[in-house]
């Protein structure tokens, strides 16, 4: 229970910064997907099946509160966890390089996924080209600017939930 | 566990991505279901507060940040426009200085054009030797034709006399120095009198040894007499303000008050020569020495 609740408040903080304060700090049109960042985190410290159903989860928060169309973001970011926490338990959570390319990876997973599904629904609308490619290259930059903070918070949060779960346990 | 799994978990996935991109095609190519607008309603209804919430707290926070990052460069820029409003209040001021300089040497131009009987040496005073004295020193000397015992006075009237000469400066004694004694009359009556001095610090003059008889009263003008020899006739010296019959009484004695205010004073004329004019043609003059 304490469990969801802290991921559901911290997903709600995330939201909201992504939504208000964030637009308002960053250059140009960027818009940075924190939560895809927070889901990719939370999938590579604990398992796929848990990226799996936090992602879906977070997507379909995200799609309900602002997505369009609905569950595009549900389906993207479920797939991102569930990719990520296959790589659970592969390396040490102190590591940062292995983090920032798996949510390198996903972030542009996303834009593929997101460019992809437009051009399927609008046609021609929205043609990949070099502007494309410079603006995924530098959303990638910015994005893991944040990216190693989210990681490194996400890692003290799961182990710490992971320390008091452990410690119900063991009084009981 | 999950290598172990994988099949299955591939297929949910698979799944999902199925199902998920189906409702997501039928959201945009069909109308939003109405149990979707009212589930994302009812959300949006408890985000928006929230994000409201956020947003003016980040306003707020901006806000301070801001005025933090400015009160630096508003330091400055205080700094600077302190610098520039002094800049401008000097400039003002030599403006203002200039101005009335400006004002008072045309005053005195016109006089002189005015005055053509007269050949005026037009003078600075250039040092006050004392507070309070009644004595100023002058920037022209005997090179601009400037000797002793030469009046001096401003558009307005008579001032003084120069009491001491060098090649490039000069010493005028006003009219209210103690030593100073110059023949007046009275315009209107035509009395006579000696017109001193009382001192620097007493602003008015005496004109003494005025008839018993005279018709003096305040008000009445008082000019030089031209007796004596030392100033022209005519220039006016200043008005009768107090009239008394002196402590012997066989004369009268009146307070004149001088024309001028010998504190601010900054140009003065010296008048270097008389010119006569002739009635046939009045632009050519000859010189004469006062």
């Amino acid at each position: 229970m304490t469990k969801r609740i802290f991921l559901s408040t911290i997903t709600l903080l995330i939201f909201l910064c992504q939504t208000t304060v964030l637009p308002q700090l960053l250059l140009y049109r960027f818009r940075i997907d924190l939560l895809l960042l927070w889901v990719v985190s939370y999938g590579l410290l604990t398992s796929a099946a848990e990226g799996l159903r936090f992602g879906l989860l977070v997507g379909l928060f995200y799609d309900l509160a602002i997505g369009f169309p609905f569950a595009l973001h549900t389906l993207v970011k479920g797939v991102a966890g569930f990719l990520a926490g296959i790589l659970a338990n592969t390396f040490f959570r102190e590591q940062l390089r292995l983090p920032l390319i798996i949510q390198s990876a996903a972030i542009t997973l996303q834009e593929v996924a997101l460019f992809t599904w437009h051009f399927m629904m609008f046609g021609s609308h929205f043609p990949w080209d070099d502007q494309v490619s410079s603006e995924l290259i530098l959303l990638l930059l910015y994005s893991l600017c944040f990216a190693a903070l989210i990681y490194r918070l996400t890692a003290h949060l799961v182990s710490w939930l992971e320390r008091t779960a452990y410690e119900r346990s063991e009084r009981k | 566990m999950f290598l172990r799994d994988s099949r299955r978990w591939l297929a949910i996935v698979a799944l999902l991505v199925l199902v998920l991109s189906l409702l997501s095609w039928m959201d945009v190519r069909f109308n939003r279901q109405p149990l979707l607008v009212f589930v994302q309603n009812g959300l949006r209804q408890v985000v928006a507060p929230l994000q409201d919430a956020m947003q003016r707290t980040f306003a707020v926070a901006r806000q301070g940040i801001q005025n933090l990052q400015e009160l630096g460069e508003l330091r400055q820029e205080n700094q600077r426009l302190r610098q520039e409003n002094d800049a401008i209040l000097e400039q003002a001021l030599l403006l203002m200085e200039l101005r009335a300089e400006n004002s008072r040497l045309r005053e005195l131009l016109e006089f002189t054009k005015t005055n053509v009987e007269y050949t005026f040496c037009p003078a600075l005073i250039i040092g006050w030797p004392l507070a309070w004295s009644s004595r100023f020193i002058l920037n022209v000397g005997t090179a601009d034709g400037v000797r002793i015992d030469f009046p001096v006075r401003t558009p307005r009237g008579l001032i003084g006399r120069i009491v001491q000469v060098t090649s490039n400066s000069s010493e005028l004694m006003l009219l209210s120095d103690e030593l100073s004694g110059v023949g007046g009359r009275i315009i209107s009556s035509g009395a006579l009198g000696i017109v001193r001095g009382m001192g620097s610090q007493v602003p008015h003059l005496e004109m003494i040894n005025i008839s018993l008889d005279a018709h003096v009263e305040p008000g009445d003008r008082v000019v030089t007499s031209g007796l004596g020899g030392n100033f022209p006739p005519g220039i006016l010296i200043g008005t009768v303000i107090r009239v008394v019959t002196d402590s012997t009484g066989l004369h009268k004695t009146a307070t004149v008050q001088m024309t001028e205010d010998t504190f601010s004073l900054y140009e003065v004329l010296v008048i270097v020569s008389q010119v006569e004019i002739s009635a046939e043609e009045p632009t050519e003059a000859t010189q004469v020495e006062p």
